[in-house]
């Protein structure tokens, strides 16, 4: 292994330690299960239970990726400067910390929705395609997260005021994305009309995640004609893919510009 | 050896260095020291590529500071404030800078052929609280962490940023013995502090800095010499004197034009 990828696994593994033993993640890893068996045992089934975690998982996510990505960056600020006075670049630094982070957030993300649908799943007999994709995009959305955290702590060092824009990056997402959406197309209908209407859900990972999770859980009936549309395109191939596409370029693009932003400043 | 021409940083319109040439000699122990706010910090981050200049060049051990950290291998960093991660443990912290270092956990060589120096941990007594989290540790006991963690790697250059700052009488004496015992070996050592009385018998050398400009560098014989005193503390504020009635002449100065 080259030294540099070395040095980024040690730096994960460090994290990965540190992050884990903190008693937040493992609270976010409980209140996730909670939640997943407490639906399993109202709604009696397991694709309705993993249907009716959609809505909140698509809130809580993201706002827990932003808010811990953001928290633990300005948190190892201090450390960071300890870590680079060793033999350490920069970019192993920054690549190692995101790993560092984003394990275990999955983990507990993944872990605590996933354990209670998949056991259920297994003892009542029930396909295993709505749990898996359900984690998939709340694996995507809690990376797509922290990618916008990191980005916003690199890039504001004042920490309130970085915190501020996570919070606000989080409303844009989840509601205010959404109400320019429904205003749009309720006063200016011929203005977003599908196509449109298909770009502007591919520009928000939120609603990407969200339309994903809907066609998969048959709730594109409830949409009428736009329904359709959307089901047309996101029940495709085509369209699987191009909401994956978009999804990873909300990983990538924003890492990749905190990556560059940190290389450069001054620490 | 510290190499340093023509240093210019701004942070935003604000100059922090301005037009710096500087040589913080090998072998010797040297000590920066100033008023706040006059780049020290600034600098010894530059030299550790903390922070990248606009302009000049900033060079260790003939290494121009950039985008390799290699030649950090041969840098001991003590910072001001130790600042470790919560949920760690001393053994861990250590290990894992260990690691970062190319040393294996049990002291045996994977990359350069040298071995980790625990003599430090006993000096501060650190055994015993090797286990504990390091959130969990005093701010005197983490500042040791810090020490034992700058000396361990045989640096041939120690940078070290208020290290007495924090510590017990006791562990201030052994840290000075530490720091007679790298030279003794020929380290280079550079020592930012305000308390001047500590460096007395330490430092050979003094680089006196305000507003981004040296504005004395040389032996501390000599400056004890030219300020007429045989007390380090009392031969800086002198310096300090002659600086502040300097930009106040300026400043009337320039009113007056």
């Amino acid at each position: 292994m080259r030294v540099e990828t070395r040095t980024a696994a040690r730096i994960t593994r460090y994290g990965v330690r540190d992050v884990a033993r903190g008693r937040w993640i493992v609270v976010y890893g409980v209140v996730l299960f909670a939640l997943a068996q407490a639906l399993i045992v109202i709604e009696g089934d397991v694709a309705r239970a993993a249907a009716g975690l959609v809505n909140p998982t698509l809130l809580v996510t993201p706002l827990v990726g932003l808010l811990f990505g953001t928290l633990y960056f300005y948190g190892a600020r201090d450390f960071n400067r300890m870590l680079l006075a060793q033999p350490v670049g920069r970019l192993e630094l920054f690549n190692g910390l995101y790993a560092g982070v984003a394990l275990p957030l999955v983990g507990a993300s993944v872990l605590g929705v996933g354990l209670p649908l998949l056991m259920a799943a297994i003892t009542r007999g029930s396909s295993f395609g709505g749990p898996l994709r359900l984690l998939l995009v709340i694996a995507a959305l809690t990376l797509v997260s922290l990618s916008l955290a990191f980005l916003v702590a690199v890039t504001i060092r004042d920490r309130a005021a970085g915190m501020g824009v996570a919070v606000l990056l989080w409303l844009g997402l989840t509601v205010l994305y959404d109400g320019l959406f429904a205003t749009v197309a309720v006063t200016l209908p011929h203005v977003l009309v599908e196509k449109p209407a298909l770009v502007a859900t591919l520009l928000n990972p939120v609603d990407t995640a969200r339309i994903l999770l809907l066609m998969e859980f048959d709730a594109a009936a409830l949409m009428g004609y736009t329904g359709a549309v959307f089901r047309g395109f996101f029940g495709g191939n085509f369209g699987r893919l191009a909401a994956g596409a978009a999804l990873s370029a909300w990983v990538v693009v924003p890492l990749l510009l905190a990556r560059r932003r940190f290389d450069r400043a001054d620490l | 050896m510290i190499e340093i021409e023509g240093l210019v940083k701004k942070y935003g319109r604000l100059p922090v260095l301005r037009d710096l040439d500087l040589r913080i000699p090998a072998g010797r122990v040297t000590a920066l020291v100033g008023p706040n706010a006059a780049g020290k910090t600034t600098l010894v981050k530059a030299a550790l590529g903390l922070v990248r200049p606009d302009d000049g060049r900033i060079a260790v051990d003939g290494v121009t500071v950039g985008d390799d950290p290699s030649y950090r291998e041969r840098i001991g960093y003590m910072p001001q404030h130790p600042a470790f991660p919560d949920n760690l443990r001393v053994r861990e912290l250590i290990e894992f800078i260990d690691g970062l270092r190319g040393l294996a956990p049990d002291g045996a060589d994977t990359r350069f052929a040298r071995r980790p120096d625990s003599a430090p941990l006993d000096l501060f007594g650190l055994r015993s609280s090797l286990d504990r989290p390091l959130g969990t540790l005093s701010g005197g006991t983490a500042q040791k962490v810090n020490a034992a963690l700058a000396f361990r790697y045989g640096a041939d250059l120690l940078i070290l940023d208020e290290p007495t700052a924090g510590l017990d009488p006791l562990s201030r004496t052994r840290l000075k013995d530490l720091i007679r015992r790298e030279r003794g070996r020929g380290a280079t050592v550079l020592v930012t502090s305000h308390v001047l009385s500590e460096l007395r018998d330490l430092a050979e050398h003094l680089v006196y800095m305000v507003d981004g400009r040296k504005r004395f560098d040389g032996t501390t014989a000599d400056l004890l010499h030219t300020m007429e005193t045989d007390d380090l503390e009392r031969a800086v504020a002198r310096l300090m004197e002659a600086g502040a009635a300097e930009s106040s002449r300026d400043a009337s100065t320039r009113e007056a034009s």
